[in-house]
Order: structure tokens, then sequence, then C-alpha cells
């Protein structure tokens, strides 16, 4: 009953004092849509490339290679300062032909083009990997033209001959991106009790009521088990909010249109939340554990955040390659739920078995952990610690 | 009644409590006086359970708190020093919480605040958040909490700490009401005054054990002095300030 008593308090509390849950729930929200403007922006990136304009700077002097351009849908406007109109966005991409090009190609000697581009700029980018494409081609056209004109075979002067074919499709590059939304969700069930656990422990002692809670004839196991619930509660509602969120990012038309390889349904929801519920459960055990061995709440802040960044090693390992996941991996908490949400993303059911064991670690870490905060309350340090 | 028997306790290499031995028999108040540093927080909290004595013992109507802190918890009604509400929650939402924790079930729980605001005037607060409580509600806050489960025996430590004259005055009323009810009180206190005016036995304790206990009467008379002030500045050992 004192366990019920003193959840329903912290629940309580919680609620009227937004602070500590509103960064929780701000993050399930905005985590899930930053992925999802990144993924449209991807998107918006990832289609072909179709008639383009660029600026231009002494192209009157190749006509031969304005036709080409043409030929491809490359408009063409000119500029006074190359550097400037991409430096100023004016262009993505602007080409500019040396003074003496006109001379040098009549003489075949190389002429040359510079081709200037902003490459931290994914449109800049893009545009200039078309042109390097298509100034390519007219580069084997006007060499092939060359050669048979002095009477060689142009096949003889091309040894070896390579062909590029990338099978990846729009979605497959979007659902590299999507690589990062396990992460997502494993943050979310750490990030939503990470205010709430330390303000029901060093915020309580800071405030100077853990005293007047520890005299009351309650055993230090239900006082964990009450905070326990309601940091629990706190970082479940994180993660509903960062599934419910992800799931809606999942259903915008933009996002449908690009074949990806992953999706969810709301059955994906479901699995999701059974598989997040126990890490949400130990992540906040463990959090009242560290947070109840500090002095003040701004302590209990900084400990916390560390907290986050250490299980996200591995799974930032597997998320960008590094690490192929080995069979283990697949019980160990955190790397296990990020190898299933994973599988749920891609449309494969895990196993309900696979899911059972690591969740069954998970709340095994979690139940350990509970109960070291149960001895660090117990200690008297807790109170003398305070300054009381 | 509490019983603390040969009392010690250590923090690393200070010895916070050296060998303290008293009574608070029911009915009465009896007074915990010392310098800071004297081992009275040490001595409550050894009462409450919150420190586990090295040796000796603190009996609560017969129960050891080492042993059993939990029963022994529930005979006691304890105000800190530290106040320490939660500023989000209700003057009544305080006593249902404290009284749900004493185990009492929610039915009983809101029955008894009931009758403890009525009782001690906080009716009117008593959907007030603590947090818009000014210093001496907060107080009679901290009281009513000690009282939702009517114990047997009360601990207040400093409890007229920084209170107006009327709340002090309203606060030792409600002790001595408490005490003719046959309450066991124990006060820890700073303010003479109040404790020569209040209790009925006094326990000095300096440097972590009991240099002199008795009524406020015997104290004075013992050490030839015209206050308890006077009695307690050279009972624990100093002339400081004495005429």
């Amino acid at each position: 009953m004192s366990t019920t008593a003193i959840a329903r308090k912290e629940c309580r509390e919680i609620v009227r004092d937004r602070r500590s849950l509103f960064s929780g729930l701000f993050y399930g929200i905005w985590g899930p849509m930053v992925m999802g403007i990144a993924l449209l922006a991807m998107a918006r990136h990832q289609g072909p490339l179709g008639a383009v304009t660029i600026g231009a700077q002494g192209l009157d002097a190749a006509p031969s290679l304005r036709g080409f351009l043409s030929s491809r849908e490359v408009s063409v406007e000119p500029v006074q300062d190359a550097a400037a109109a991409v430096r100023s966005q004016r262009f993505d991409a602007v080409l500019v032909v040396d003074a003496a090009y006109a001379d040098r190609f009549s003489n075949s000697r190389p002429a040359e083009i510079a081709l200037l581009y902003n490459s931290t700029r994914p449109g800049s980018s893009r545009q200039a990997d078309h042109l390097r494409s298509i100034l390519g081609d007219y580069r084997r056209v006007i060499t092939d033209t060359r050669l048979v004109a002095r009477g060689i075979a142009p096949a003889a002067a091309v040894p070896v001959r390579v062909l590029e074919r990338d099978f990846a499709t729009a979605g497959d590059r979007a659902g590299r991106a999507f690589a990062v939304m396990p992460l997502f969700l494993l943050l979310a069930a750490f990030i939503g009790g990470m205010s709430v656990a330390a303000d029901v422990t060093a915020g309580e002692r800071e405030r100077g009521s853990l005293e007047s809670l520890l005299v009351h004839p309650v055993t230090r196991e239900s006082i964990v088990a009450g905070k326990w619930l309601a940091v629990s509660a706190a970082a479940l509602a994180t993660v509903a909010m960062a599934v419910a969120t992800s799931y809606l990012v999942f259903q915008h038309p933009r996002l449908a249109t690009l074949d990806l390889p992953v999706g969810m349904n709301l059955t994906d929801a479901m699995t999701l939340l059974a598989i997040l519920t126990p890490l949400a459960a130990a992540a906040s055990a463990l959090q009242l554990f560290i947070a109840v061995r500090t002095r003040t709440y701004k302590e209990a802040q900084t400990q916390l955040s560390m907290l986050i960044f250490v299980p996200m090693i591995p799974g930032f390992l597997i998320a960008f390659g590094s690490v192929s996941p080995a069979p283990w991996m697949a019980f160990a908490p955190m790397i296990g739920q990020h190898m299933l949400i994973t599988d749920v993303a891609r449309g494969v059911a895990p196993s309900i078995s696979a899911v059972a064991a690591v969740s069954a670690i998970t709340v095994t870490v979690g139940l350990a952990a509970a109960w070291a905060a149960t001895r660090q309350l117990d200690r008297e340090a807790v109170l003398r610690r305070a300054g009381a | 009644m509490i019983a603390v028997r040969n009392l010690r306790k250590t923090f690393g290499s200070t010895t916070a409590v050296h060998d303290i031995s008293f009574e608070v028999p029911n009915g009465s108040i009896t007074a915990l006086l010392g310098p800071n540093g004297a081992g009275k927080t040490t001595t409550i909290r050894a009462i409450t359970g919150l420190v586990r004595p090295d040796r000796g013992e603190v009996d609560v109507d017969g129960v050891t708190v080492a042993a059993r802190p939990v029963e022994a918890r529930a005979r006691l009604g304890v105000v800190p020093e530290q106040i320490g509400v939660y500023d989000h929650l209700t003057v009544a939402e305080h006593l249902s919480y404290s009284a749900e924790l004493q185990g009492l079930s929610r039915h009983d729980a809101s029955q008894r605040t009931r009758e403890l605001l009525e009782r001690l005037g906080l009716t009117r607060l008593s959907t007030r958040l603590a947090g818009a409580l000014s210093q001496g509600e907060r107080r009679r806050l901290s009281l009513a909490r000690a009282l939702v489960h009517d114990p047997a025996n009360l601990v207040f430590d400093e409890p007229t700490n920084g209170l107006d004259v009327m709340s002090a005055r309203e606060v030792r009323q409600a002790i001595k009401t408490l005490a003719q009810r046959g309450r066991a009180v124990l006060v820890s206190s700073q303010v003479m005054p109040e404790v020569a005016a209040l209790c009925d036995r006094v326990v000095i304790v300096a440097g972590g054990a009991v240099v002199a206990a008795g009524t406020p009467r015997d104290l004075i008379a013992r050490t030839g002095c015209g206050t308890l002030e006077d009695a307690f500045v050279r009972l624990i050992g100093s002339d400081e300030g004495l005429s």
C-alpha cells in the first residue's frame, strides 16, 4: 500500500510540476520528428535530377559545349563573378571556361573548364556530380571524334571500360537514415525518466523532505519501489510518445513514395512498446540508483546525462556498421532491444522468445539497480550528505 | 515511552555520541539540550531509526528501533527541524499521504485528514498548495503530519525554529496538550525560556554524553544560577556570559 501511495504522490507532483515531465515528452515528440524532417529533406534530394540551371562564365568561347549541355537539359545563365554566385547560393554550380579555351581546344590541347560548387550543400554537391558526369560524356565524345579524325579507332584508346550500376533506390538511401530510429527510441527510454529520477531523489533531499519521508514506518524497499514506478511511468510516457511520433512519421505520404525498406504499422508500434517497456523500467531503476547517491538535483542531472551516452555506444557502432551483430548481443540490454527494433522496422516480426529473453535480462538488471538504490537509501550518509 | 540506553555512535573517526542514556516517560515533555555538535541530532536520528547505533539501544514502547525500525517508527510521530513539505501537494494531500504511509486505508486516511485539519485549525488551508504556505503554516502542517496516526510518542526537533511569536505559542500549546493526553514528548530546542516553561525534564548533552538531567528547577538549584540558560552554560562547562 505504501508503494502505491508513494507512486501516486510522485506522479501527482510530476503532473503538477510539468518541468520534469516536459523535457522527456519534448524529446519523445521532437526526436522522431527531427528524423522525419531529415528523411523528407533526403527524399527531396534523392529523386532523379531533371532539367537544371547553372551559372557560367566565358561559355561563349565553347559553343559546342553549350550545345552539349543544352542537349542534357542544362540551361546556362551567364555570371560575372563565378565564386560570388556560388557563395551567395545564386547557383548551386558554376562553370568557368578558361580564356584560352577556344585556342587550346582548336589546337587539340587540353582546354580548361573549372567547376565551382559548395560540397557542404547537398544540392550543390549533387548538381556538381551531375555536371561532372555530363562533362565526362562530353570529353569522351570529343576524344572519340579526334581519334576517328586521325584514323584511330576510339576503342583502342580505351583498354578497360568500367560500367557502374548503382542499384540503390531512393528508398534504400532513406532507409539508411532510418538506422538511427532505434537509437531515438532507446534514448527515449532513458531521457523520459531522467529529470524525474533526479527530482524524486536528490531533489527531495535538497528540499529537505527526504527525512520527513524516511521517518515514516515504511521500508526502504517500498520507498524505492514507489519512486521506481513513478519514474518508469514518466519514461514509458516518453517512449509511447516517441513510438507514436515515429508511427506518424512513417505515415507521411512523401515517405510512402520512397518505397522504404522499413516501415511501421500499428502492430509494429505495439511490438516496439512491448520491447521498450522493460528497458524503460530498467533505465529508471539505474537512474534512481545513480541519483540517490548524489547530493543535489544539479549533480544528479549531470551524472544522469552521462549515463545516457554510455549504453548508446554499442548501438551507434551497430547502427553505423562498425560492429557486426553477434549472437550474444541479442541478449544484451540495449543492444538486444536495438536489434529487435531494427527487425520490427524492417518488417521482420521478432520471436516472442527473443523479446522475452532480452526483456528478462533487462528487468533483472533493473531489479539489481533498484536493490542497489534501496541499499543507498538505507545508508546514514543519505541524510548526512544533505547537511541536515 | 522512549528509552535511550548507552547510545554510542561514531562517523569515521568522529564520535558523535559517546554514551547517552535517558528516558522520556509517557505524559511528560523531556527536553534534549546541548550546544551545536553535542550529539542531539544523532540521538534523535537514532530514536527515529535513521542512524544505527554502534552500541546501546533505543526502545520505543518496548520496541527496539535497530531491530524493528518500521514497528518502532509506527509508534513515533516526528517533526524534523527541516520541515520538508512538497510544494505541489495541498495541505490535505500531505496529510492523506502521511496517513497512508502510516498504514491507514485511503478511506481512513481521508477521514483522519479531515479530523486533523479541523483540530489544528488548518481547514481553510486544506486545498492550498504547500508551496504557498507561510513558515508558521508549514510548521503546523508538519505537526499535523506527525499526529496523523495518533502516535503515543512524539519527537520535535527545534519545533519553534523560525516561527513568529503567535505561531510559536500555538506550537507550544499543542505540545503541552499532547503531553497532557499521555503522550511521551521529546523536544530538542535551543530556546531556554521555552524549555523552562514547557518541559518537565531536561537532559543536557555535551561532547556526546549526558552531563546533567533533571527538572529545570533542579538544574537551576544545582548550579546556583538564576535561569535555566545560565545553568545550561555552566553545566556544559562554559562560563561564557555568566556574571
